[in-house]
């Protein structure tokens, strides 16, 4: 399992903002992508009802998910295919391990593949003496770099030209340039080699399809088809909920993740892969493995409230929208999943209690909701996220602790239920504040621990008589038009 | 063991979705409800020659969008003559030689590549494994052909016109890494297997018998533009590692 450091996000976050390089990679990717992504939806010939469609497709599938993974791997089988269920990181990352050695692998290419992180695969591989390399040209990058990936689909986005070009000129020894068409043409040289003598190659799945048993991977670069390809074992890992029923209905899956990964039509490659090379075939791995991984999110499954975030498809839309993205990066969530999905998802993989300001951090603002091609309730599934750390849930390993805040609210909730207590205390509260008024009628600042409350701005003092007292002296006991209403 | 795993892993998955131990299957998933095959299989069957024509417009149009080239001819030998016009305008990326790699296609049998380009001293190698050799040898022989040719011939077995993509299936001496490797991929599909969007595309692999006998196969590859990036700073980069150049040639007569 890739390490976590949910615990440090606001640290990370702190430091972000005081990066300046940092600052300058982000500023203006989101308004590139995020308008965009709206746009194209607006642009769909069935309009951007589809995103409802799509998720009620996801939801349909989620609800047959043991008879959906059945039938996938039947099917796999049939043609040849391996498949193995690994419950959780250390079962897929091991069964890798054992594939590789099996066939005496040294080198790996990899499509890009987020599972991959979660499980740290790389890790895992290298350890065993096997050089992993990255192909998605982001991907490489942050590798060459000796970093995680900072963004779902574009996990270089905190870099700069100019560092990738320093990078480069370090590390595949080319004169430096910050040119983009130069910078990928020596990765493609680079990488081209390594594709060409690779013995193992390692993709993600994007959305399988249980009707014809196939899953299916998804790249504009052509470097998950080089992975799949031409090396001699291809070993695939696929989350276990990345499945949909019916061939159909990829029609609009394919279709709104182009749009809420990069506002496009259409990827460039979108293959089915649902074996190995076939009797008399030309090319094709001899040997396919279809690795489908747990990890926590059955868990996730059984939790009505939750379940909604296994529709994820992805695309990295919500985080193209998100204002507190968009201003700290990927890193600070201390996960591989890192924006508004990962606020929601990595807290349930890792841990509630320990990734709480991920989910803390969020303002709830809705951008994630709106940008997400299968209508994901993020913002929902943050609240209900605070709820269940404020109430306690032994489900999810999650005490009820009596905090100050806590205290302090059940306090009020008392109080303000007991009238007579209520009037009294505002009573004792208008003759106490006497002495804290400043000039003009109006509270300029309160003593220790409430200070907080009046360090940006003044607060009116208390009338002495609450607002329901008023009413009453004013309009009598009942009969008011209000209460008949 | 296998099983064990396998079994334990689903019953998981069965008590999270709060069903009986006992999965029963849900066929009823696959019968439909689609919302109507039969209505996208017949605006296919009933499209009228101006409809197509219309078709072939919006299909240039998207390709343009992704600068992927199309060009539509009469016949095979129209069809030859805009492939030589390519052999002779580009160069090879890697090495010096120009060499060519087709997959064994009976549309690129008409066109005659070997004998088209004979002339202009470019060799072509056409992917078909001899079955009186090792069949290992004979894919190791092929792979190096792929690996040392500049461009790359397939067929589509369907070209969607909405999203301009091209459909190309797995089988024997059509192989995957010919639409991959080479720097420019040529693909040459005959105008009456373009279908108007996904949806069409679907409902004939799923529907109409003959495609459905074939199935996806083990790899069914969807191609929908150049090969690009837009890692670094998101600018846009043809030719990142696939083909940095693809041409569709469709044969309309």
């Amino acid at each position: 399992m890739a390490r976590v450091q949910t615990e440090l996000f606001n640290q990370g976050a702190a430091d972000a903002l005081k990066d300046p390089v940092l600052q300058r990679a982000l500023a203006g990717f989101q308004q590139r992508l995020g308008p965009a992504t709206a746009a194209s939806y607006t642009g769909l010939p069935e309009g951007p009802g589809l995103r409802q469609q799509a998720k009620a497709v996801r939801m349909e599938g989620l609800r047959h998910l043991d008879d959906l993974l059945e039938r996938l791997a039947d099917l796999i089988r049939e043609r040849g295919g391996h498949v193995f269920f690994a419950e959780d990181s250390a079962a897929a990352a091991s069964y890798c391990r054992k594939v590789a050695r099996r066939h005496n692998v040294k080198r790996v290419v990899k499509g890009k593949s987020m599972v991959s992180e979660e499980i740290d695969l790389d890790a895992v591989l290298e350890a065993d003496g096997v050089e992993v390399v990255e192909t998605d040209l982001g991907q490489y990058i942050v590798q060459l770099a000796g970093e995680p990936p900072s963004h779902i689909i574009a996990p270089a986005i905190h870099k700069t030209r100019h560092e990738v070009g320093r990078l480069f000129a370090e590390k595949l020894g080319i004169a430096y340039t910050d040119d983009p068409p130069t910078l990928t043409q020596a990765a493609r040289k680079a990488l081209r080699e390594k594709f060409l003598s690779a013995d193992m190659g390692i993709s993600g799945c994007n959305l399988a399809c249980a009707e014809t048993g196939h899953i299916t991977t998804v790249s504009n670069e052509g470097n998950i088809r080089m992975a799949t390809t031409l090396p001699r074992v291809h070993v695939a890992l696929m989350g276990m909920e990345r499945i949909i029923p019916r061939l159909a209905d990829h029609d609009m899956l394919f279709r709104l993740l182009a749009r809420g990964a990069a506002a496009q039509h259409m990827a460039g490659y979108v293959s089915y892969i649902g074996g190995p090379r076939q009797p008399a075939q030309g090319d094709g791995p001899d040997e396919f493995h279809l690795v489908i991984i747990d990890n926590g999110r059955s868990r996730i499954l059984a939790d009505t409230e939750f379940r909604e975030i296994l529709c994820c498809i992805r695309c990295a839309a919500c985080l193209n929208v998100c204002p507190v993205y968009g201003k700290i990066g990927g890193y600070p969530y201390g996960f591989p999943y890192s924006g508004p999905v990962g606020a929601v998802v990595t807290p349930l993989l890792t841990g509630i209690s320990r990734g709480k300001h991920l989910f803390m951090g969020d303002p709830l603002c809705g951008a994630c909701k709106d940008a997400c091609p299968v209508d994901i309730d993020i913002p929902r599934m943050l609240l209900a996220l605070r709820r269940r750390l404020a109430d306690g849930d032994p489900a999810w390993d999650v005490s009820r602790k009596y905090s100050v805040d806590k205290l302090a609210f059940d306090l009020w909730s008392y109080w303000i239920r007991h009238r007579g207590l209520y009037e009294a205390g505002l009573r004792l509260g208008a003759a106490g504040q006497k002495r804290l008024a400043g000039t003009e009628g109006v509270i300029e600042s309160l003593p220790r621990p409430l200070d907080g409350w009046t360090r940006h701005r003044n607060l009116s003092p208390l009338t002495g008589k609450s607002f329901i007292r008023r009413w009453r002296e004013h309009y009598g006991r009942s009969g008011t038009e209000t209460e008949q209403r | 063991m296998r099983n064990d795993r396998q079994k334990s892993f689903l019953l998981k998955v069965r008590q999270a979705l709060g069903k009986p131990a006992e999965g029963g299957s849900s066929p009823s998933l696959f019968d439909g409800p689609l919302d109507d095959p039969e209505a996208r299989l017949a605006r296919y069957r009933e499209r009228t020659p101006r409809q197509r024509q219309a078709l072939l417009e919006e299909l240039k149009a998207r390709a343009g969008a992704v600068a992927m080239g199309v060009s539509v001819v009469g016949d095979a030998a129209a069809a030859g003559t805009v492939i030589r016009d390519l052999v002779l305008q580009t160069v090879p990326e890697w090495g010096s030689r120009k060499r060519v790699v087709a997959w064994d296609h009976p549309l690129l049998d008409e066109i005659g590549l070997a004998e088209l380009l004979a002339n202009d001293g470019v060799p072509v190698t056409i992917t078909r494994l001899d079955e009186n050799r090792d069949a290992a040898s004979e894919r190791r022989r092929l792979r190096r052909e792929v690996e040392s040719a500049y461009i790359g011939i397939t067929s589509a077995d369907f070209v969607v016109a909405h999203t301009a993509t091209m459909v190309l299936r797995s089988r024997p001496g059509h192989l995957r890494s010919v639409s991959l490797v080479p720097s420019i991929h040529v693909c040459v599909a005959d105008a009456n297997r373009l279908v108007a969007d996904l949806g069409e595309l679907y409902a004939r692999l799923q529907y109409t018998p003959e495609e459905k006998k074939q199935g996806l196969t083990n790899c069914l590859t969807f191609i929908s533009a150049p090969s690009k990036t837009g890692d670094i700073e998101l600018v846009m980069v043809d030719g990142a590692h696939g083909p940095r150049q693809v041409q569709l040639v469709l044969i309309s007569p």
